[in-house]
């Protein structure tokens, strides 16, 4: 019980800092997630598109995925040095599998009737493209960046350790500094984070399945 | 005109789905390609809007080679409406039936006048639909809607396979009768795929059988049903089916023609003379162009007994009718189910031919079955 008081006036009077950490946390998830957006969001339409490439770019993106965080992101270091940038790239490497592999999957599970009514009628295959298949897979797309999203934000705590910053600086301070306080101080609003985002994607999620229903 | 030529499809794997195809489809017309399950019914259509490529042969619409035409813009030029209806469930029904419009380009005013006019035109109220989704229409809604988005950009020629299979039987019917008037509104070139014979006796001009990739018969439903060409046919129209077709007289041969037919214009004195000559208590009344515009019953005749009236002031409508070639029987059904008992005889391409009346085809009837039978053992 003193524990708790200790520490929730500890979070109130640092709340400036710890704001302006939760910010620079989301901003490099952000910026990861965008261009793995970018890159991912093609790449699943070419996965699709083209069966051939499917298992090299999915199994590619798998490998990355399965690399543990610390080491990936350590081996970023070494070849883009310390900072904001090499934590953004680790963040992109690892919400690209989900994107990519929504993408395919959402791509695919098109009701192939439609596509054929599509087709029927005189539409390119781009057309098809932006008028049925994309619009019909949004659903499973925001079901991956929904996943990617809980990741890097989870991902992007241990930014400290490669020149980042976000709330895993308060984390890692209270670490070196044996302080309980200010790992909780650093840890709560990360996880309440990936809560709030699992939380309003899934909403987001959840309209577009109707709207494409 | 849409024509076939020494047509052949050998898919990639080998399969030879359609051996030496010879068709016309004419103008105009309901042509209903039938045939058992895997006969080449989907292929054949298939080649027409190039969503499946020929190995031989040629198809040719108004005498061009189709393989000469751009396939987007061949598709854009022909109205194709698929079983599994396949509207896209991310569009209001506005959006669906302006799909090819708005390819076209079509600009909004007049994309937007269309779709009201289309969605009259199948009695779906444009103000209460043109918003929704289709999941919140009924399978026979949502295929009206199937329907009309085939017929947005005014294409000459629609492709139907199998449209109103996976309907309930009440719905099924509705939207045959629908085609029914709709046809004759818009007369376009209609290639309607179904394995259901007793849909294509209803809509068809002319039916094509096929069976294996191969066309086994092709004629108008009566041709058919009163000559079929094999043994195949027979089993595929179904012996019941048959037996009717083939032993029931027809409603042309109790039919009266010329002298239960009156024109609009015929002074009603006139009328009751030619009524009477011909012991007749129904006459229909048919324009220059042979369309039916009313009937006039002898009890009309008497309540308006008036020298200066004209046929036209006193007929009245006609809500029932039956085509050439209908089984007599079949027509007593109608007249009794509703109760009336006269109808008039249309022939498809003609008009309307004349007259049956519930006390001919009772005589006829009975002097058929009173025939002295052979004595045998
Ligand atoms: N893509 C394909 N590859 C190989 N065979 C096919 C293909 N599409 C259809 N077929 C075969 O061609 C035949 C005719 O098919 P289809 O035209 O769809 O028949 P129907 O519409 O009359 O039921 C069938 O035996 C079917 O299995
Ligand atoms: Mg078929």
């Amino acid at each position: 019980m003193e524990f708790m008081t200790e520490l929730l006036s500890y979070m109130a009077n640092h709340w400036d800092h710890l704001l302006e950490l939760t910010l620079d946390h989301l901003l490099m998830v952000v910026y990861g997630i965008l261009m793995a957006l970018a890159v991912g969001v093609p790449l699943g339409v070419i996965c699709a598109k083209n069966e051939r490439f499917a298992p090299v770019i999915l199994s590619t993106a798998n490998i990355i995925q399965i690399i543990p965080s610390l080491a990936l992101l350590s081996i970023l270091m070494l070849y883009f040095g310390l900072g904001f940038t090499t934590v953004v790239f680790g963040l992109f490497l690892y919400s690209l599998l989900p994107i990519i592999r929504n993408t395919y999957v959402g791509l695919k599970e098109v009701d192939p009737h439609l596509l054929e009514a599509g087709k029927g009628m005189g539409m390119t295959p781009l057309q098809l493209l932006t008028k049925v298949q994309i619009p019909l897979s949004l659903p499973f797309l925001m079901a991956g960046f929904r996943v990617a999203a809980v990741i890097a934000i989870g991902v992007a705590t241990i930014a400290p350790y490669i020149g980042g910053d976000g709330l895993g600086r308060e984390i890692v301070a209270g670490i070196n500094g044996r302080s309980e306080i200010e790992i909780y101080a650093g840890a709560i609003p990360a996880a309440l984070l990936a809560i709030l985002a699992d939380f309003l994607l899934g909403m987001l999620e959840k309209r577009l399945k109707r709207l494409t229903a | 005109m849409i024509r076939l030529e020494g047509v052949q499809k050998v898919y990639e794997d080998g399969f030879k789905a359609l051996k030496n195809i010879n068709i016309e489809f004419k103008r105009g017309e309901i042509s209903v390609l039938i045939g058992p399950s895997g006969c080449g019914k989907t292929t054949t259509m298939k080649l027409l809007n190039r969503l499946i490529e020929h190995t031989e042969g040629k198809v040719l619409i108004d005498g061009k080679d189709i393989s000469t035409i751009d396939p987007i813009d061949l598709r854009r030029s022909i109205g194709y409406v698929i079983q599994h209806i396949g509207l896209f469930p991310h569009m209001s029904i506005k959006e669906n039936v302006a799909a090819v419009p708005k390819l076209l380009k079509w600009d909004t005013e007049r994309i937007e006048k269309r779709v009201t006019e289309l969605l009259n035109m199948v009695g779906l109220d444009p103000d209460t639909y043109k918003d929704r989704r289709p999941s919140e229409l009924s399978g026979g809604q949502q295929q009206r809607v199937g329907v009309i988005r085939a017929l947005a950009a005014e294409p000459s020629i629609i492709l139907m396979d199998e449209p109103f299979s996976a309907l309930d039987p009440i719905s099924r019917e509705q939207l045959q009768d629908e085609l029914v008037r709709l046809q004759k509104e818009i007369q376009k070139t209609i290639i309607f795929v179904t394995h259901d014979m007793d849909e294509a006796i209803k809509i068809a001009d002319q039916i094509i059988l096929m069976k294996d990739g191969e066309v086994v018969q092709q004629g108008t439903p009566v041709q058919i049903l009163q000559n079929p060409a094999n043994e195949f046919v027979e089993e595929f129209i179904g012996k019941e089916r048959l037996q009717k077709y083939r032993s029931m007289p027809t409603v042309e041969e109790f039919m009266e023609k010329r002298s239960a037919i009156v024109s609009p214009d015929m002074p009603l004195p006139k009328a009751m003379k030619q009524m009477e000559e011909h012991h007749l208590d129904t006459m229909i009344v048919v324009d220059g162009y042979r369309q039916v515009k009313g009937q006039l019953s002898i009890f009309q005749m008497f309540n308006n007994n008036d020298a200066n009236k004209l046929v036209v002031d006193v007929m009245k409508p006609v809500k029932y009718r039956v085509q050439t070639g209908t089984p007599l029987e079949d027509a007593l059904t109608l007249m009794s189910q509703h109760d009336v008992h006269a109808l008039p005889v249309i022939d498809k391409k003609l008009g309307c031919l004349g007259l049956i009346t519930k006390n001919r085809m009772i005589e006829g009837m009975a002097r058929i079955y009173s025939m002295p039978r052979k004595e045998g053992a």
